[in-house]
């Protein structure tokens, strides 16, 4: 009783930092998946105090402090099958791991069981940043790396076959939810086929791949989703911007590495969560990915930039980053 | 690079209502002085950081205390603030007072706006005067059940979308050296870059940084050097030549050499040709034009080429009687039309002989 006591006191003070250190993972996984273009969300937790209790309990940990290892937890959520390894590689080369991977992914296989599971790729790191615990311990974290389709099974899983507790699950039931595995296979296999397909064809533009460039950095600072059919309109202008810059993507990606900070303060006072957006709907291209793409012209060829603008588009729209730039045009 | 001003940052702002000051009002008009900074909500105080960002990019100048004539104490109030001895809504209101001061009685009644700012992270603080202006706001009403538009007026909005009348200024704690004369930036948007004089000296108390007689020198060789060095179609050559000693020319008080790229070079050379006079300290936004030291060069044009030959032309002469056409090879002929009025030898003191390169030199084709 004293033990999960102890530890729930201690998880209830510590928790702030415990949050703050699952925070400063996803921030930094976030932005080194999207510099490999990896297709993810992130997100991170820190357990709920409930939760940690109901654990520490429920395994009769010795020590809940030290065992219960998801304190932090953060998760990547990728588009298809073929970015999990592009991800465990991100995590294994920015974070120090704790010890190796949980990759079950083809266990049954190897066992020759052939058995449908949950395809398990957990990796156990030391959190982002410099937190410490009251030991004087770096904080840990947990990464789960996962496809779109297997999350959506994970989370169906969690609540009907995980959280029932003590009451068994009929095993005509379990067995038709883990059949569901099947889908989740199948319908990665499909979406990585349709996504290997869409790069290659002609349709799927220069145009497409630039947005998609931007898209993949601006998601390194803001998660909100933007309008589409006005990126599409706003990159069949800046793209004549670019015709004759050799390898933009990587000038693109120095650039935003180079004026993080300044983006991050554009982003914070005009961006998408900014009252002049939310409440007045101005300054609407700081909310779209294209906006780094029109930060970069404004910063190395903004005569460029305006001289075929005006030819195509709003005058206002393109003043209004400049005004955020501090760009004269 | 970005903007100098994209990292400004307003934190606070307090206004004072500066009314005329007219000598023969039997009733001495008054300050309306704020006695405490306003409440700035946070699209508020970004659309105010946003207007001054772009403000000063593009109509900002260095400034610098007037220190052989000192003709207001403003420099003083500002250091007392950049040095944090005095705190925002004790400096704004003598500032306030100096506007009043400073202003003739023809200068319009308007609104002081002091902020607390940083500059890349360092104190700032932003000076200026707003004046109102007129303009109407549309509002959907339903009259007997039927949905229409009532238009009101108001005559007290400020820092619209294309206003043109305000006056800024911002120092920087970086600007404030300990012996020296403090500096920092003043625009003046209302006389199109023409900084006023009560602005800039009865009030702010300085003078602007750079010397107009020497950055116009200084355009002028790095325009004509950029020509000659990344122009590589003579005929584009001679044009944009002709652009640069036409504005240099002209009447106007200011050049914007931003504006000037605009107007007068191809669109994929505009950038090249900032990009060089920023690489020769040249500013791109507007300055004060003074002719004095680059005049004598102005009424000339001179065409060179590789093999010695040289042409010099007046200037207003060049579109009428000059003709030049490329060729494939890089060669290029040059027909001069006119009358010869006289033939005799000359001598260059700045050159050494040309080599002779016959199969290089052009074609030099003078009819008439």
């Amino acid at each position: 009783m004293s033990t999960v006591n102890d530890a729930f006191h201690r998880y209830q003070a510590e928790l702030p930092n415990i949050r703050k250190a699952a925070q400063l993972t996803a921030a930094l996984l976030r932005r080194k998946t999207a510099r490999a273009h990896i297709t993810c969300e992130v997100t991170s937790r820190a357990k709920e105090i409930g939760s940690f209790v109901t654990k520490a309990y429920h395994k009769e940990y010795a020590d809940p402090w030290t065992q219960i290892t998801d304190k932090a937890g953060v998760r990547i959520t990728v588009q298809h099958h073929g970015f999990l390894n592009q991800a465990l590689q991100v995590v294994k080369d920015n974070l120090t791991l704790v010890e190796d991977p949980q990759d079950y992914r083809e266990q049954e296989d190897i066992e020759g069981q052939y058995t449908l599971q949950y395809p398990r790729l957990h990796v156990q790191v030391l959190a982002a940043g410099d937190l410490t615990d009251s030991d004087g311990r770096p904080y840990e974290c947990e990464i789960q790396i996962r496809t779109e389709a297997t999350d959506l099974w994970a989370r169906m899983s969690h609540r009907l076959l995980y959280k029932t507790g003590t009451t068994d699950v009929p095993r005509d039931v379990s067995r038709s939810l883990y059949r569901l595995i099947a889908l989740v296979e199948l319908y990665d296999l499909e979406v990585e086929r349709g996504v290997d397909v869409l790069a290659q064809h002609p349709d799927f533009t220069r145009t497409n791949r630039l947005l998609d460039e931007a898209e993949f950095l601006y998601r390194t600072f803001t998660e909100h989703e933007y309008r589409r059919d006005l990126s599409e309109d706003i990159i069949d202008v800046l793209i004549e911007t670019v015709e004759n810059e050799p390898d933009y993507p990587n000038k693109l990606a120095q650039f935003t590495e180079q004026y993080r900070q300044q983006l991050e303060a554009a982003y914070r006072d005009y961006g998408p969560t900014s009252e002049l957006f939310l409440t007045h709907g101005r300054y609407i291209l700081a909310s779209q990915p294209e906006s780094l793409i029109i930060f970069e012209r404004l910063t190395a060829a903004k005569m460029l930039l305006r001289g075929v603008w005006y030819d195509e588009l709003p005058e206002t729209m393109l003043s209004d980053m400049a005004e955020i730039w501090s760009v004269y045009l | 690079m970005s903007g100098e001003f994209a990292q400004l940052v307003v934190d606070e702002a307090i206004f004072h209502l500066v009314p005329t000051r007219k000598r023969n009002d039997p009733v001495p008009a008054q300050v309306q002085f704020s006695e405490a900074v306003c409440s700035l909500s946070e699209d508020v105080r970004a659309k105010i950081q946003g207007n001054f960002r772009g403000v000063l990019a593009s109509h900002g100048r260095p400034v610098v205390e007037e220190v052989e004539v000192k003709k207001s104490n403003l420099p003083d109030r500002v250091y007392e603030y950049l040095a944090e001895q005095r705190d925002l809504v004790s400096v704004s209101t003598d500032l306030a007072e100096l506007l009043f001061e400073s202003q003739r009685g023809n200068s319009p009644a308007g609104l002081l706006l002091v902020a607390s700012a940083s500059l890349a992270g360092k104190r700032a603080l932003l000076i200026v005067k707003l004046e109102q202006e007129g303009g109407f706001r549309a509002e959907e009403v339903l009259v007997g059940g039927k949905r229409t538009f009532d238009m009101n007026y108001f005559a007290n909005l400020l820092m619209t979308e294309h206003n043109k009348i305000y006056k800024a200024a911002l120092f920087c704690v970086d600007g404030i050296p300990d012996d020296g004369p403090i500096e920092g930036w003043a625009a003046d948007k209302q006389l199109g870059g023409k900084m006023a004089q009560f602005w800039l000296q009865a009030f702010l108390g300085c003078r602007q940084k750079e010397d107009p007689k020497r950055v116009t020198q200084q355009f002028h060789e790095a325009a004509v050097d950029w020509v000659d060095k990344r122009v590589d179609d003579p005929e584009k050559s001679v044009d944009y030549l002709m652009a640069v000693l036409v504005e240099l020319r002209s009447n106007n008080a200011t050049l914007d050499p931003t504006a000037f790229a605009a107007d007068h070079l191809d669109l994929h050379d505009q950038d090249s040709f900032l990009t060089y006079l920023a690489s020769k300290d040249v500013p791109t936004g507007s300055f004060d034009k003074d002719i004095a030291r680059v005049a004598p060069r102005l009424s000339e044009l001179q065409i060179g080429f590789r093999s010695g030959i040289s042409i010099v032309t007046p200037v207003n002469r060049v579109r009428e009687d000059i003709k030049i056409e490329d060729h494939s090879d890089g060669t290029s002929t040059v027909t001069v039309k006119g009358k010869i009025t006289s033939t005799r030898s000359h001598y260059s003191p700045r050159k050494p002989d040309a080599p002779h390169t016959d199969g290089q030199a052009p074609g030099a084709d003078i009819t008439g």
